[in-house]
């Protein structure tokens, strides 16, 4: 009884109220912005990120214990004191409602909180089927995908989404997706044009002789080649600050079954945990000394469709920035001699490294040809290579040496040597060129002057082919690819000879590069072997990024978990390459993969031959009804959409849900402050897909407009919170305007009714 | 010091003879033509206040105005070749860029410069040491990343052929909301025969072509005159292609775009507040009616031309500013300022008549101080909103947390002068006596209504301003948070924006409770109240600059 009296005295005091919103604020701040670790709080690296030491996000931050027990000791201390010391009469009735506000905003937290769901999902605006000689496949209608399909007795489509115009108007003046794809079916070449909701203005073309190169065809181009656009639904969405890594099979024919979860709890979200340093790169910032071992977390089979219920995958190291690269390393089957070189200016102010691999045509040279590695079988190979064989530029009949910054008259201007390359390999042949600037008078140009002098051209100040040819072309200049002018790294024949060939007089001179030392060039350059493998191998492991480098805004996809798996049925060597790259989406494939996305599952190989898929991501959680995409507007500003967002006015998702006895809701819309409620879940607009211009020469360009993000949430509890804070500012008024005014006026009446009686 | 001012002063000076060409311009009538630049249609002079800043930061090079030097890096780059001209504002940047410098051979005053200025000329940074330098500070994600981004951002706008193709002040002949605009090169390359400008009357087309290529020749030769004769006719011409007032904005708007950017956005204003807060100060110490009188006088001309200045904005830009971190500080202030002066003007008898202005005056003064000082950090620009900004939340919640914000720092102006004259009387070693009535706080104290001791009454002042605040603040928490409610899905997400604003409010509820606990209340509630400022400037400033958060544009 005591005790417990103790107690109500404690949680009565109007101290321990204040202590505890101290502890609140503290908790907060440093949960919120870090400890500040310098006096110029304005540097970015003044702040150290407490709750990130923790492995903790915002969201779990506030979520955990030791905040929810203040919060509880917060609330019993109101109400016990509001219960104790505060009478409820007209004076006090803010208080009280300031009081019971804050419990009530605290118990509609602790529902919301306790249940909240919260995720985004991907939507395709328009998948795209083909069908043909009884082989059909579906992909999302993103400019660039590509179908193959092959018939039974061989024949072959291929056909490839060459452009989609996403606000295409029809001639009734209606907006619609109009998809272009081209296709050869069996050697014939075709183009058809398809517009999402008009089957009927489909539109066929082959090859013609139009300016466009296509002829429109009455019908169809190709018998048999049945092509539809229809909504994409996605029936998933997923979830925040979760991890999961999904497993599928892969059947012999290439076909895939769909993924199967295995969540990963508890795995640490900020800091890093690497059990063996040799599994990473060991540059960057590997050799971070945060980096700490962890407690394998296994991946159990939860779902019951799991493929491989019988084997163990556990999740053994994970690095928050990393990015995965392939190097050659020492141990593999055959000789293929690799080595890292250094090139530094003598006084070290100046250093540049360079893989080097010297069977590999492609990958032997650097630096224009003027660093080479090769491989020799016997020594007369070296000798022959120490013969200089005269190479050279030759101007109308004069020949001039391969050095850089040569000068050869030119008609009545000059022409000046800026570099040559030698043996590239271009479509499979060897070619070489001098690049040189040539000058007359106030024009400027530059020329490639081939071996193959027919492939001889002049470009201008942009780096664009000259029209016309050359310019000048009286004035007649070749080129001779020489050697012995590189400096040459040479393997071999003895397993451990490596040996630096530098050009010079008398065949150059020849030193021994296995030391690791600098060798002098010459011209205040020197040069060193940092890594040399005989047999060396592609490997792939993780580089991790240096803290100073790290950039915040990529979130996780710079993050990179290591994968293992137990079990008698595993091979041998286990997963293709246990380290799994994170995944925003789990995307069936390249299908459905929009652009500027990730996707590269790891592979695994069973005892038994039969192979499966492991992707890292997220959880995800199936919505109540898959939803479509049926429509996305952008509105701008004035003068159109420029490129920039700041030229955008508004997103608008036009969604619908699939029902469940077949067809689709009507649309619901959803924009920015606009958000959508269906069956408990909200959807609001998040991301877009932006215009993207292509980035290699087999891609396409991107109108943009294929898919959206939209958020989805819960939202339960909200309006207990609602009713909470209204509670409160009501009781704020009360206590701060009203009490003191019927104070004052009791006061006066008191004091009146005092005056009286005197 | 000195040498560091003589420099400023140098910057600032026109200083050779291709200078004086520069200072014969005439473009005022140039500059208020209208501007396409990223969704907004604006005065030129607006933009190159927008596109210099990028460059040259606050400073001018040359002394001119910004339309001249954009125009001069346009057409006559070789005038700018060693001129410092780019802005490197960190300075940690700035001594590597020193030291890449003076391994390049660049001169001791140079480097004298870019360390006093932080200007640079492009040549300097296109040296091989500072190539490596910039490079490799590239790589510091976390502290330099940023400045060398902007350094090389720089670069590129002060491109003649990039600054050349922000010169869109074509209007769209066919009249479409959402039809590109062009700039003046566009129109002379397409000539009198490109069918897009077919729309714009042959007249228009021929003499502003004429004029444009005059403009250019004259400019690259120095003609003044010419220049300024072309300038002027492109003026009267370029509105004439499109006047569809749904395209081009009216001369007036314009006009006046072009004088608030050519007036420094009228900051300078704070020098108002400042002449009012003298006389202030001495009627709130001194009680002399006098001063109080001049005070109150100055403090209310010095209102009237903040509200001319918020309103022109307003005006200008065709939506309330409160949408960046300059109309945000601005805002606030004018709202506190605001306050003060209907409080004064409806409650003039009130036992605190004068304190309330006061704080007004200070908070309007330090907060303009801060606009004209620090361009940088509070740009002036006038750009469109986020498309999450438009709601009508924005005008509340916004406003409501901004005007809790000046209240706030307007009692923390009371609380300061109460804490000095704590300090004055434990000097004077008269602090018996000095723990004072508190009751229920500022309305009590207003309600009590017999004489007071001018701590009393600076507690007094203090309570009336932490009490409105404290409502406001939580107010415009709960509305911020039906905000977000609609619009990421979640009514609080943590933010750290979001989580100070809940601290501000925590600490003056800690300093509600605190005044109920301690004897010496006026003491306790004007440290608070100087904390809570604190606390709510920590959320303005650090997390808005230094950590990230979704509420980064205010």
């Amino acid at each position: 009884m005591a005790l417990l009296r103790s107690l109500l005295n404690l949680f009565s005091s109007v101290s321990l109220g204040i202590t505890l919103m101290v502890l609140i604020f503290l908790y907060s701040a440093v949960g919120s912005a870090g400890l500040p670790v310098h006096w110029n709080v304005l540097r970015p690296d003044a702040w150290l990120p407490l709750r990130e030491a923790f492995d903790l996000s915002e969201f779990r931050w506030f979520n955990w214990w030791p905040f929810g027990l203040l919060i509880g000791l917060f609330c019993v201390n109101l109400s016990v004191t509001t219960i104790r010391r505060i009478p409820f009469n007209r004076i006090n009735l803010g208080v009280w409602m300031i009081h019971s506000g804050l419990i009530t905003l605290s118990v509609g937290s602790v529902w919301y909180f306790g249940v909240k769901v919260e995720g985004d999902t991907l939507v395709h605006r328009r998948a795209l089927s083909v069908s043909w000689a009884g082989e059909s496949q579906t992909i999302a209608a993103v400019p660039g995908k590509r179908i193959s399909l092959r018939s039974a007795d061989g024949r072959r489509a291929d056909i490839r989404v060459a452009a989609i115009d996403p606000e295409a108007t029809m001639e009734d003046g209606s907006r619609s997706v109009k998809l272009t794809l081209v296709a050869r079916v069996d050697g014939q070449d075709m183009l058809r044009e398809m517009q999402a909701g008009f089957p009927r203005s489909t539109q066929d073309f082959i090859p013609g002789d139009d300016t466009t190169g296509w002829s429109p065809v009455d019908g169809v181009a190709v018998d048999g080649l049945e092509t539809t656009l229809s909504f994409a639904p996605e029936p998933y969405f997923y979830l925040m600050e979760s991890r999961a890594v999904y497993l599928r099979e892969v059947q012999p024919d290439g076909t895939r079954g769909p993924w199967v979860e295995r969540p990963i709890k508890n795995l640490p979200m900020f800091t890093d945990r690497l059990k063996d340093r040799s599994r990473v790169w060991p540059e960057g910032g590997a050799n971070a000394s945060s980096q700490k071992a962890m407690s394998p977390i296994g991946l159990d089979a939860t779902h019951d469709n799991d493929p491989l219920p019988g084997v163990q995958l556990e999740v053994t190291d994970t690095l928050r920035y990393a990015l995965p690269e392939v190097r050659r390393t020492d141990g593999g089957p055959a000789v293929d001699p690799t080595a890292t070189v250094e090139l530094s200016r003598a006084d070290e102010s100046e250093a540049r490294s360079f893989d080097l691999r010297a069977l590999d045509p492609a990958a032997r040279s650097a630096l224009d040809g003027a660093l080479e590695m090769r491989w020799v079988l016997d020594e007369s190979e070296l000798d022959s290579m120490r013969q200089v064989r005269s190479g050279g530029l030759v101007v109308d009949g004069v020949s001039y040496p391969l050095t850089p910054g040569t000068q050869a008259p030119f008609g009545t201007g000059t022409l000046t040597l800026e570099s040559v390359s030698d043996d590239l390999v271009v479509g499979g042949e060897s070619i070489s060129v001098a690049v040189v600037k040539l000058q007359q008078g106030d024009d400027e140009w530059v020329r490639w002057i081939f071996d193959d002098s027919t492939l001889t051209r002049d470009l201008d100040a942009l780096g664009q082919p000259i029209e016309g040819g050359l310019r000048q072309a009286d004035t007649v200049t070749e080129y001779r690819a020489g050697s012995g002018s590189s400096v040459r790294l040479i393997a071999g024949p003895g397993e451990q000879d490596l040996r630096l060939l530098i050009p010079g007089d008398n065949g150059g001179l020849v030193q021994d590069a296995r030391s690791g030392n600098w060798v002098d060039l010459g011209a205040g350059l020197q040069l060193r072997v940092v890594r040399y493998a005989l047999r060396s191998q592609a490997e792939r492991r993780p580089l991790v990024i240096p803290e100073d480098q790290r950039d915040r805004d990529v979130g996780f996809l710079a993050s990179t978990v290591r994968v293992t798996c137990t079990g008698g049925v595993v091979r041998r060597r286990g997963l293709k390459d246990p380290w799994l790259l994170y995944h925003l989406y789990a995307f069936d494939g390249e299908v459905d993969l929009p652009r500027r996305y990730r996707f590269e599952p790891s592979e695994l190989v069973l005892n038994d031959g039969r192979r499966f898929e492991l992707l890292y991501s997220r959880r995800r959680m199936e919505m109540p009804a898959p939803v479509v995409l049926d429509d996305f507007v952008v509105r701008s500003r004035i003068g159109g959409f420029t490129g920039e967002t700041s030229s955008i006015r508004d997103w608008t998702s036009q969604l619908r849900f699939v029902k469940a006895g077949g067809g689709v809701s009507d649309p619901y819309r959803v924009h920015m402050n606009n958000p959508a409620e269906h069956q408990g879940l909200w959807y609001f607009q998040s991301q877009w897909d932006p215009p993207d211009p292509a980035r290699r020469e087999d891609e396409v360009d991107s109108l943009g407009l294929n898919h959206t993000v939209l958020g989805v949430a819960n939202r339960k509890g909200v309006y207990v919170q609602l009713l909470g804070t209204i509670l409160t500012v009501i009781g704020l008024v009360y206590a701060f305007y009203v009490k003191p005014v019927i104070k004052r006026r009791r006061l006066e009446a008191a004091k009146a009714a005092a005056g009286g009686q005197a | 010091m000195i040498r560091s001012i003589l420099v400023l002063l140098a910057l600032a000076l026109p200083a050779s003879a291709s200078d004086l060409f520069l200072s014969q311009l005439q473009l005022d009538q140039l500059g208020t033509v209208a501007a396409f630049d990223q969704g907004r249609v604006k005065s030129l002079d607006s933009l190159a206040a927008s596109v210099m800043k990028r460059i040259t930061g606050a400073r001018k090079p040359t002394g001119t105005t910004n339309l001249t030097e954009m125009l001069d890096l346009a057409l006559r780059p070789e005038a700018w070749a060693g001129r410092p001209t780019i802005y490197v504002k960190n300075k940690l940047v700035r001594a590597e860029l020193a030291a890449a410098m003076a391994k390049a051979g660049g001169s001791q005053k140079d480097q004298y410069n870019l360390a006093e200025t932080g200007l640079v000329a492009r040549r300097h940074l296109e040296t091989p040491e500072a190539t490596a330098t910039l490079d490799r500070l590239s790589r510091d994600l976390m502290r330099t990343a940023r400045p060398v981004e902007e350094i090389r951002g720089a670069l590129s706008w002060a491109r003649p052929k990039v600054l050349r193709s922000l010169f869109t002040v074509v209007a769209p002949p066919d009249g479409g909301f959402e039809s590109r605009w062009f700039t003046l090169d566009d129109l002379t390359m397409g000539g009198m025969t490109a069918p897009i400008f077919s729309g714009i009357d042959s007249e228009v087309r021929r003499k502003s072509i004429g004029h444009w290529e005059a403009l250019v020749t004259a400019w690259s030769a120095g003609d003044a005159g010419t220049v300024n004769g072309s300038a002027a006719a492109l003026a009267a011409l370029l509105p004439q292609v499109n006047p569809d007032p749904e395209i081009y904005p009216s001369s007036a708007r314009l006009s006046w775009e072009s004088w608030y950017f050519r007036n420094g956005n009228l900051t300078l204003f704070w020098l108002a507040y400042g002449f009012a807060l003298a006389p202030l100060l001495m009627a709130v110490v001194f009680q002399w009616r006098g001063a109080m009188r001049i005070g109150l006088a100055m403090f209310f001309l010095a209102v009237l031309l903040h509200t001319f200045s918020v309103g022109l904005r307003w005006w200008v830009s065709g939506r309330w500013p409160n949408s960046n971190m300059f109309e945000a500080v601005t805002t606030a202030a004018w709202f506190g300022a605001f306050f003060a002066l209907m409080f004064e003007m409806f409650l003039p008898r009130s036992p605190i008549r004068g304190i309330v202005a006061l704080g007004g005056a200070g908070t309007g003064m330090v907060a303009l101080m801060c606009a004209h000082f620090m361009p940088l950090s509070l740009d002036p620009t006038i750009s469109n909103m986020m498309p999450v900004l438009h709601d009508v939340w924005l005008y509340i919640h916004t406003n409501v947390i901004i005007f809790s914000y000046a209240l706030i720092f307007m009692a923390s102006v009371t609380a300061g002068i109460y804490l000095l004259w704590r300090g004055a009387l434990r000097l004077r070693g008269q602090s018996q006596g000095t723990i004072l009535h508190a009751g229920g706080g500022g309305t009590s104290m207003m309600l009590a209504g017999r004489s007071r001791s001018l701590g009393e009454v600076m507690d007094g002042a203090t309570m009336i301003l932490v009490e409105l605040s404290f409502i406001l603040l939580w107010a415009g928490i709960v509305m911020g948070a039906i905000w977000a409610d609609h619009s990421w899905g979640r009514p609080w997400g943590w933010d750290p924006k979001e989580v100070f604003a809940l601290n501000t409010f925590l600490v003056f509820a800690i300093l509600v409770h605190v005044r109920w606990q301690v004897r010496d209340k006026g003491l306790w509630t004007a440290f608070l109240a100087v904390v809570g400022c604190a606390v709510m400037l920590f959320n303005w400033v650090v997390i808005n600059f230094t950590i990230a958060g979704l509420h980064s544009y205010a």
